[in-house]
């Protein structure tokens, strides 16, 4: 299967891009031949501190595969307790950090099947999956209506007191099958609001999605397309997009 | 609508405790801890919640200034009350709070192990505020005092979320009546509202029964609780809100007064106070995800998603961001 991948962030407007603390991966773009491919956003609350760091682990772990929780949780402390901290942030350390995150793998069919092949997401928080096909939105995970986000989405912790055992309740995972020129969105909870209300409102917002590209290729892109940068600027100025660290990976499978 | 304004680094909100220092803080709280004098819980419930604030504002890279907050104290004198480095100043950013502490105590605290049972734990306990009582109770020149610094202060942030005022007091003026002067610091605004005024009403009167955010002064048990009631700010819909979830009644009428909790309820009040200012700032309050995936717990493995390491990544995937 041909996987054509790209990624959009900005930080919330007010912050730089250091304090930047959603995470992708893959980061690069790239069209390439594969037989399978993961990839996953993840988004670290804003109250804790050295969140930005969690999400990037989580995202790397889960395109890593087969790492289990506990040992992410371990390199968070040793990556954060590197050096002395002053006596706030030992405070802070010792609450943890918070992340969400939403992961995609995608393989490809048997040779004997059809084109395409099986789609597996998997989703713990706010950060939301989505998968269209031809402008048509046909599954949205783990949250399906602009109104589902609240203050207290469901993260994942740094807290290894706190995380024992498998919970079924708290962890969606949904499963699919793709066909050739599908779409997949992975989004950070502000931008998935909005599409879904875009979307609740008859107003699809894939075709824009589609379009995307980055400020820096402005004008190389095809003809009506517009830079994320601008897009996301726009949309908090006056399409009610929350200002947050926005995040957008976007796979196209053929 | 008011108490809306996101509470930014470059839109910062301010706090400013009035304390009143007179020697009749040396009382003890008629139903509190008998050991107790006012004065030092007053303290404590301060340092305490200045440590909250300074965690709740810290990122990696340090505390962000997301707060102004200003001690004045009342009593022989007034004035601002820091100690240490920060004395004599009256507003200030909550990053320079946190980095200058006038002393970090150590202390062991108990904390569960996680399996069932205690383990001891050293933690760092910052203290910016001593307690003070002697002197009488000017509370009219403190309310001027908050007045001149707070007008000051809204000069310079005129669309900020509005100051909120926290008043300490055992209740009885001896530099005339406050009423006007703490009914114009309420009359302060920004864009998004009036300036909040909280009083705190600690009494060792014996015929004061504990009252939180009451909405009507005939309860009270004298003039003075009255006249904080008066004086106080009604409940914004989202402090009555946090007000619920600790388990008190409150009316539409409510006001922002406190009446002898013991210093668990004071610390209850202040986060009352307090706490609404901070949703804005807030995207996430998060719950405790239980598990996430997956197999294998090999420590040797650690290693290849430490971050001080360059992970293994096969083909061209680049560290994500």
């Amino acid at each position: 299967m041909w996987i054509c991948n790209q990624a959009f962030h900005t930080p919330k407007r007010g912050n730089v891009e250091s304090e930047y603390e959603d995470a992708f991966l893959p980061e690069r773009v790239f069209r390439r031949d594969l037989s399978e491919f993961h990839c996953a956003v993840a988004d670290g609350a804003s109250e804790s501190a050295f969140s930005g760091e969690w999400a990037r682990l989580l995202a790397r772990a889960y395109c890593r595969r087969g790492v289990s929780l506990k040992r992410l949780q371990r390199c968070w402390l040793r990556l954060v307790t590197r050096r002395p901290v002053p006596w706030y942030l030992e405070a802070k350390i010792r609450r943890g950090a918070h992340a969400a995150l939403v992961g995609l793998s995608i393989r490809d069919g048997q040779p004997a099947e059809s084109f395409g092949g099986s789609w597996e997401v998997t989703a713990v928080g706010d950060s939301c999956f989505f998968h269209v096909r031809a402008d048509e939105l046909l599954t949205v995970a783990p949250i399906s209506t602009s109104d589902g986000f609240g203050n207290s989405p469901h993260l994942i912790s740094t807290d290894a007191s706190a995380s024992f055992g498998l919970d079924a309740d708290r962890l969606t995972v949904v499963s699919g099958e793709w066909r050739p020129r599908d779409a997949f969105y992975l989004a950070t909870d502000a931008l998935a609001q909005w599409a879904l209300a875009e979307h609740e409102a008859g107003r699809p917002p894939w075709p824009l999605f589609r379009g995307l590209n980055h400020a820096a290729d402005h004008g190389r892109g095809a003809p009506g397309s517009r830079s994320f940068e601008e897009v996301v600027e726009e949309l908090r100025e006056n399409g009610g997009l929350h200002n947050d660290d926005t995040t957008l990976l976007r796979v196209e499978v053929a | 609508m008011p108490y809306k304004a996101e509470i930014s680094r470059d839109n910062p909100s301010c706090f400013l405790f009035l304390v009143d220092q007179s020697k009749s803080m040396q009382d003890k709280l008629s139903n509190g801890d008998e050991t107790q004098q006012m004065a030092n819980g007053v303290a404590d419930s301060i340092n305490r919640w200045l440590q909250e604030l300074s965690i709740k504002c810290a990122k990696s890279e340090g505390v962000r200034d997301y707060y102004n907050v200003g001690v004045i104290g009342y009593g022989r004198t007034v004035g601002p009350s820091f100690v240490g480095p920060l004395e004599g100043r009256e507003l200030i950013p909550i990053s320079e709070i946190a980095d200058n502490p006038a002393r970090v105590d150590e202390r062991a605290k108990k904390v569960p192990d996680g399996a069932g049972g205690l383990v001891e734990q050293s933690t760092r306990i910052p203290v910016w505020f001593d307690p003070v009582a002697n002197g009488g109770t000017p509370m009219c020149h403190a309310a001027g005092e908050a007045q001149r610094i707070l007008e000051s202060w809204i000069a310079e942030h005129p669309d900020s979320f509005p100051p909120i005022v926290i008043h300490i007091t055992d209740g009885a003026s001896t530099d005339g009546n406050p009423t006007e002067l703490l009914q114009s610091l309420m009359n302060l605004s920004t864009s998004d509202g009036n300036v909040m005024l909280f009083n705190i009403h600690l009494s060792a009167n014996p015929k004061a029964n504990p009252v939180s955010f009451s909405d009507s002064p005939d309860e009270l048990p004298d003039a003075y609780s009255k006249m904080l009631f008066e004086t106080a700010s009604p409940l914004t819909p989202a402090m009555r809100g946090l007000a619920k979830e600790q388990g008190f009644d409150t009316s539409e009428d409510s006001r922002c007064f406190v009446l002898n909790g013991d210093m668990v309820l004071l610390v209850q009040a202040i986060d009352i106070g307090t706490r609404p200012s901070n949703v804005q700032m807030e995207s996430h309050r998060p719950e405790v995800a239980e598990d996430l995936d997956v197999d294998g717990d090999d420590e040797a493995a650690d290693a290849e998603i430490d971050e001080r390491q360059e992970p293994d990544w096969s083909g061209d995937d680049e560290d994500p961001r």
